[in-house]
């Protein structure tokens, strides 16, 4: 019998690339397929090209062995190939089954047949083990269930290929294994699940195969359970890739950043930073660990300036900063790179020069008396380019047309270029491929080791463990314990950050 | 580099074809009301086109709406829709009238730019109206500045009947702003005069801004990303206030060079007629990316938008034939002003 998909010599172009080169790819029901690659090396490419979005220039696809031409997403579902977006697309206000029942087409009003859409919401989430209410709000949902009403919705919709590209980055470790059960229940369901991640890890815990792109074309394919981590990732990079990061112990300098008794409260008169001290010294690492929306971003923003704090006080250099601005912590010498890239690290419709240059466009070479300098900042950009790795055909090309890793690895050389003081990291390496991670990490060491300062905030508890010389563990926006990486492992982390009350020591 | 040049072909590719679908329509219209659509179309050409004459009239209508084009490309840079033109190029038309009128036998280098910067003044004063709403209360820009512009056309109506009225007191306009005060001529027998130089500069002077320097580049920044640039230590409220203050900067120079007569009456309003229409259109055909909107671009893009022939209803708007206000003025008002009883 045909493989339900089968996509046969799959070419695209793009203006000076080729994202996706004589690309073949069988995925059969039942199975769950990893794609991996390096940043740009095609994966996204590939799974818009099955949903729609973009149209191949050369190959074909076939669907149950049936050639077809993708025309539209619409079409897409219609043919049963679902996929499931990093930015969730659900209305917050409204219930799972009315959010189930949104753009439905085969009725005119789907409003009118809610109770049936929730009945049949109720009976697939029992089938498939995904415990969803019809009747919550989406707003009330985790993060992790809100991404299983995404599932339910293409489920609802038939799907029987279902793509999730990056689907973990937002995701706390159970929140990923419960996502890895909820996979492995849909292809025991007969469903064919293709599944895009930069972490080896799950790549192996979750996929049966694994599809490695690099430059466009398929390296190989290999069974997850012949292959370790150093494997996966030498295909996808060409070279080994040293996993884990040396990490000297180095005598920490002066207090770059004091920070005491921070509160902030929100417009709507929550607590988001309660009580908030710490200090970073010259060549010291904090790193902050929590699960996403503990108030990591408000704190990253207190400190950035970007929003004034309730109460407590912010020295920075020695000195005291009642009221600190974004400009102020600039010129204190302070860079970020923020967890959301496309909220505040990046503007998609720009040029990389013009996204590269948003730090250092004021200062000289680069504008003299409110000119810029054309030629300074074109030298500049293509130096950070290539010392970065950014792939892109040139930095003219618009921020948009970047791979997601790529973008991130622009907003990374902006930050990290012209030796900051403070360096704010906010999950600094999302979306980067093994290789990108294991640059990022150096760099960070540099930067270090040259007598900066870092917070560094993250949800990946290795990057915290491996880089940090302290960690704060944040819950409910206080730091409710900083600790010694000797003294700390996955678990204690873990725990601390599941709100657990463990003694000291 | 070839990525620019292939953006600024498909943009003209963009003005090209709208320019051949407007032409397109309006003959089919011609020829539907049975009318040869050839023999329109010669007319058309002849009016714009016909003689030195005739281009000159075209170019010297395309000055207003050229800097006009400019402010929309300024304020839509920041992701700010300044609909308000009319309003400031009043506001700059009273300004520098007012400043027309007085001081008159001052050496014409000295009273042109006080009335061209008086203009300008008034312009900026009145989208600096709305910036400072905008900025400080966050009232929505497009309601403000389109509702600025009643207010601005109230108070020519009763400028040109009270304090600016001529002195005759036969007509509501203005008397004649004083020579030293005008433009003096570009070519000889045309109405084409030395504000076409300062437009064509104007051009050039705002696409390096826009380009070439810091401010440019906060403004282009703040709106491709208003959150990332704020987050950068961009100010991103003054500088979208700023923004607003040069649009309608630039809409108040078209207003001291609106008026080919140098008065301000009330057959400004039949100009701005046709001025709205180029705003429609500007939205139309402007990209919807705001970094595309190049000033280069509407250069390019605006002549060809004017074409109409002279001697037509819309010349003797300008000011050339006598009128009846009463009748004109109702006409008029029942275009873009809530009906009201003539005066007269
Ligand atoms: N719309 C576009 N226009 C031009 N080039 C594009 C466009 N989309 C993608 N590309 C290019 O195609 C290549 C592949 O991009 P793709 O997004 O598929 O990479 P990816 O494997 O998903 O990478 P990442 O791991 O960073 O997400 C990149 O070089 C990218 O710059
Ligand atoms: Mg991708």
């Amino acid at each position: 019998m045909a493989p339900f998909l089968r996509m046969q010599g799959i070419t695209k172009r793009f203006p000076g690339v080729v994202a996706n080169r004589d690309v073949d790819l069988e995925v059969d029901r039942g199975e769950i397929r990893g794609l991996l690659g390096e940043n740009g090396a095609g994966k996204s490419t590939l799974v818009k090209i099955l949903y729609g979005l973009f149209h191949p220039d050369e190959g074909t696809i076939e669907i149950d062995g049936k050639p077809v031409r993708i025309r539209s997403p619409r079409h897409a579902v219609d043919l049963g190939i679902g996929m499931v977006h990093q930015h969730f697309m659900l209305v917050p206000t409204m219930t799972v089954a009315e959010n189930v029942a949104l753009g439905l087409r085969e009725n005119h009003s789907p409003f009118s047949r809610l109770p049936a859409v929730a009945r049949r919401v109720r009976e697939l989430s029992q089938r498939y083990g995904l415990d969803v209410d019809p009747d919550d709000l989406v707003e009330d949902l985790s993060v992790g269930l809100q991404q299983r009403v995404e599932i339910l919705k293409l489920l609802y919709r038939g799907a029987e290929l279902l793509v999730l590209d990056e689907p973990t980055a937002v995701l706390t470790p159970q929140e990923w294994h419960e996502l890895a059960q909820t996979l492995r229940d849909l292809a025991d369901h007969g469903k064919a699940v293709i599944f895009i991640s930069h972490k080896l890890d799950e790549q192996l815990e979750a996929s049966d195969w694994c599809t490695v792109l690099r430059d466009g074309a398929v390296v190989g394919t290999v069974h997850t359970d012949d292959v370790d981590k150093a494997d996966l990732a030498r295909m996808m990079v060409g070279r080994d890739v040293v996993l884990r990061v040396a990490r000297e112990s180095l005598p920490p300098g002066e207090p770059v950043i004091e920070v005491s008794s921070l509160r902030l409260e929100s417009k709507d008169g929550r607590t988001v930073l309660d009580d908030v001290s710490f200090e970073i010294r010259e060549r010291e690492i904090l790193g902050v660990a929590g699960i996403d929306g503990n108030g990591q971003r408000e704190l990253v923003e207190v400190i950035a300036g970007v929003h004034q704090p309730s109460s407590g006080t912010i020295r920075v250099c020695g000195r005291d900063e009642p009221r600190l601005t974004p400009q102020r912590f600039h010129r204190h010498g302070g860079a970020i790179i923020p967890e959301d890239r496309h909220r505040t690290g990046v503007a998609l419709d720009l040029t990389i020069t013009d996204n590269l240059m948003l730090k250092d466009f004021r200062r000289l070479p680069f504008a003299r008396r409110g000119i810029t300098a054309v030629s300074p900042i074109r030298e500049h950009c293509e130096h950070l380019v290539a010392e970065f790795d950014v792939r892109t055909p040139g930095t003219s090309v618009i921020m948009r047309q970047l791979s997601g890793g790529n973008q991130q690895r622009s907003v990374v050389a902006r930050e990290l270029c012209g030796e900051p003081t403070l360096l704010i990291a906010a999950q600094p390496t999302r979306g980067l491929d093994v290789g990108a991670m294991e640059f990022v990490y150096d760099r960070l060491l540099d930067h270090r080791k040259r007598g900066g300062a870092t917070l560094l905030v993250s949800t990946e508890l290795d990057e915290i463990l491996s880089l940090s010389d302290r960690i704060a563990v944040i819950v409910g926006g206080r730091f409710v314990r900083i600790l010694d990486p000797d003294d700390a492992d996955d678990e204690t982390l873990g725990l601390l950050m599941g709100g657990a009350e463990i003694a000291p020591g | 580099m070839s990525n620019r040049f292939k953006r600024a072909i498909a943009s003209l590719g963009v003005s090209v074809f709208a320019l051949v679908l407007a032409l397109g329509f309006s003959m089919l219209i011609v020829a539907l009301t049975g009318n040869d659509a050839g023999e329109a179309a010669r007319a058309m050409w002849d009016g714009a086109f016909g003689n030195r004459a005739q281009i000159a009239g075209t170019l010297s209508k395309m000055i207003p709406l050229l800097l006009v084009a400019l402010g929309w490309i300024v304020a839509y840079r920041a992701k700010r829709v300044n609909i308000g033109f009319e309003g400031q190029i009043l506001a700059g038309g009273i300004c520098a009238t007012a400043m027309g009128l007085h001081f008159a036998g001052m050496p014409i280098l000295i009273h042109l730019p006080l009335a061209v910067l008086a203009g300008v003044a008034g312009g900026a004063m009145w989208a600096g109206i709305a910036a400072w709403l905008w900025a400080r209360r966050g009232v929505n820009e497009i309601i403000s500045t389109l509702l600025l512009n009643f207010i601005a056309i109230e108070i020519v109506s009763w400028l040109v009947r009270g304090p600016l009225q001529e002195s005759t007191k036969t007509f509501p306009r203005s008397g004649p702003i004083a020579e030293s005060a005008r433009w003096p001529s570009l070519l000889d027998k045309t109405s084409l005069s030395w504000d076409f130089v300062l437009a064509i500069v104007m051009v050039f002077v705002v696409a390096f801004v826009l380009n070439r320097t810091t401010f440019g580049y906060r403004l282009r920044f703040t709106g491709a990303n208003e959150p990332a640039a704020r987050h950068a230590g961009i100010a991103t409220k003054t500088v979208t206030a700023i923004a607003l203050i040069v649009s309608g900067a630039l809409a108040g120079l078209a207003g001291e060079l609106v008026d080919p007569r140098r008065r301000v009456h009330e057959h400004v309003r039949q100009l701005l007629g046709q001025l709205r229409l180029r705003g429609h259109r500007g939205r139309l055909v402007g990209p919807e990316q705001p970094d595309r909107v190049h000033p280069l671009g509407a250069a390019l893009r605006l002549p060809a938008s004017r074409r109409r022939p002279h001697g037509g209803p819309c010349r003797g708007a300008v000011g050339r034939r006598p009128h009846h206000p009463g009748t004109r003025h109702r006409l008029r008002r029942g275009s873009n002003v809530p009906a009201r009883p003539p005066r007269e």
